[in-house]
């Protein structure tokens, strides 16, 4: 219970002075409101305290998603997180003509045109052979042909095979692949093929090829080969 | 009459394509079968037929014929983890890191050090001037190579020569006596000049944009 400053008498809560003394209460109750301002002081800066701590909170929390979790890039436009190919799954870093499949493991479409495509680089070596002095199995080109196309490509490769003892031999430049189909175990596909044939500028031949491939046994193999050239 | 219409019902079964068969094989990557058993009015026609012009694009490395077509396979109704969309997206990631490669590949070179390899030694030796490199707007790996009075300081070259490089960056130009080699590394790159004589490497750094 509160008492008066002054004479000690007990004071009621709504007393504005003392009931014996008269002595304001007005004064004590200042002085209390006013060292109760300063008790609360401390009690003031807790918000802010705590303000503080849940600001770095969350600042961490931002960080750490920033740091760990996928970029707004990948979640837009790769929301499962896929990983790019790998380098060897679609450049020529592995052959393709030693390529073994079976009914588990069929050719996928990609195969054949990684296959095709590394035939291609094997034809400026192809238009060498000479029929005195070569046999057919040492030609990387035979492993990826029948006989009959291997014969058909080297009598339709003139143009390349006129230059192919120059100073500069022809290279494979670019091949674009127009078509691609299959019907049932055949795949179907038209190539433009530009083959360099000198150091300097449109020095090329291009051909249009159409290829027939198949399953042979367990490996690809070209069974027909349509070549015509059209630009040199 | 009574016969037909009792039958009538396994003929359509039989004119129905399979799409269990379909869908397996899209899961097997075999796009072009996918779109040989399936109609145009399947639903998975026609992200098959994409798929197979997606491939037809890597194959001929043309990249950014790569990004249009992804997307376009991106955009349609297709679940996230769709196995035709994951394949879609995974090439569009590959093109598009080599893309940025590329791009940031395409600078002037200077010679850093140059080496004869002759199989026995290895000495250094003067090589001289520098190479331009540009890529092709189509985004097709050729590369314009711009030959500042390169190479010995008594046979220098001069010019340009259009290099078709491989995805891995690298090139091998073939001569008669020999073959020319091209190999991007980061910011450098060795160009080797192989013969009879043996190797003569020069290392090239890029020049500051």
């Amino acid at each position: 219970m509160e008492r008066c400053s002054l004479c000690g008498t007990p004071l009621k809560a709504q007393d504005t002075a003392c009931s014996h003394c008269q002595h304001p209460v007005i004064a004590k109750n200042r002085l209390r409101t006013s060292s109760a301002s300063e008790s609360k002081g401390p009690n003031k800066r807790y918000p802010i305290v705590w303000l503080i701590g849940v600001g770095l909170v969350v600042l961490l929390a931002l960080g750490s998603w920033y740091w760990f979790a996928p970029t707004k890039m990948t979640q837009v436009d790769n929301p499962s997180n896929v990983q790019p190919l790998a380098l060897s799954e679609w450049s020529d870093e592995e052959t393709a003509y030693n390529q073994t499949y079976s009914e588990d493991r069929p050719p996928t479409s990609y195969d054949v045109l990684k296959f095709v495509r590394q035939y291609t680089q094997t034809i400026p070596e192809l238009v060498t052979y000479s029929r005195q002095n070569d046999s057919y199995e040492t030609f990387a080109a035979i492993q990826f042909a029948t006989l009959g196309v291997f014969k058909s490509e080297f009598s339709s490769l003139q143009a390349l095979a006129e230059v192919s003892d120059s100073p500069v031999p022809p290279t494979p430049y670019t091949i674009n692949f127009d078509q691609f189909r299959s019907t049932g175990a055949v795949f179907e596909v038209e190539t433009t093929e530009m083959y360099k044939i000198g150091v300097t500028e449109n020095q090329f031949v291009t051909y249009a090829v159409h290829y027939t491939v198949r399953l042979h046994t367990d490996h690809l193999q070209i069974t027909n080969v349509m070549r015509k050239e059209v630009g040199a | 009459m009574k016969r037909l219409l009792i039958l009538l019902p396994f003929f359509l079964i039989g004119c129905t394509p399979d799409t269990t068969k379909i869908q397996n094989e899209l899961e097997h990557y075999q796009y072009t079968k996918a779109v040989d058993q399936s109609t145009e009015q399947d639903v998975m026609n026609a992200p098959a037929r994409l798929m197979v012009q997606l491939e037809q694009a890597l194959a001929s490395y043309r990249l950014q014929d790569v990004m249009t077509i992804a997307k376009k396979i991106e955009r349609l109704p297709l679940e996230d983890e769709d196995t035709v969309r994951e394949r879609a997206v995974a090439i569009r990631l590959s093109a598009d890191a080599l893309l940025r490669d590329v791009a940031r590949l395409e600078a002037t070179y200077t010679i850093d050090r140059s080496v004869l390899d002759t199989g026995h030694s290895q000495e250094n030796f003067d090589g001289q001037g520098t190479v331009t490199v540009d890529f092709d707007d189509e985004q097709s790996l050729i590369a314009t190579l711009t030959y500042h009075d390169f190479g010995l300081p008594d046979a220098s070259r001069q010019g340009t020569e259009s290099v078709r490089f491989d995805p891995d960056l690298s090139a091998r130009v073939p001569l008669s006596e020999g073959i020319v080699s091209y190999a991007f590394n980061r910011s450098t790159l060795k160009i080797t000049y192989e013969g009879p004589g043996g190797k003569r490497i020069y290392y090239m750094k890029q020049e500051k944009k």
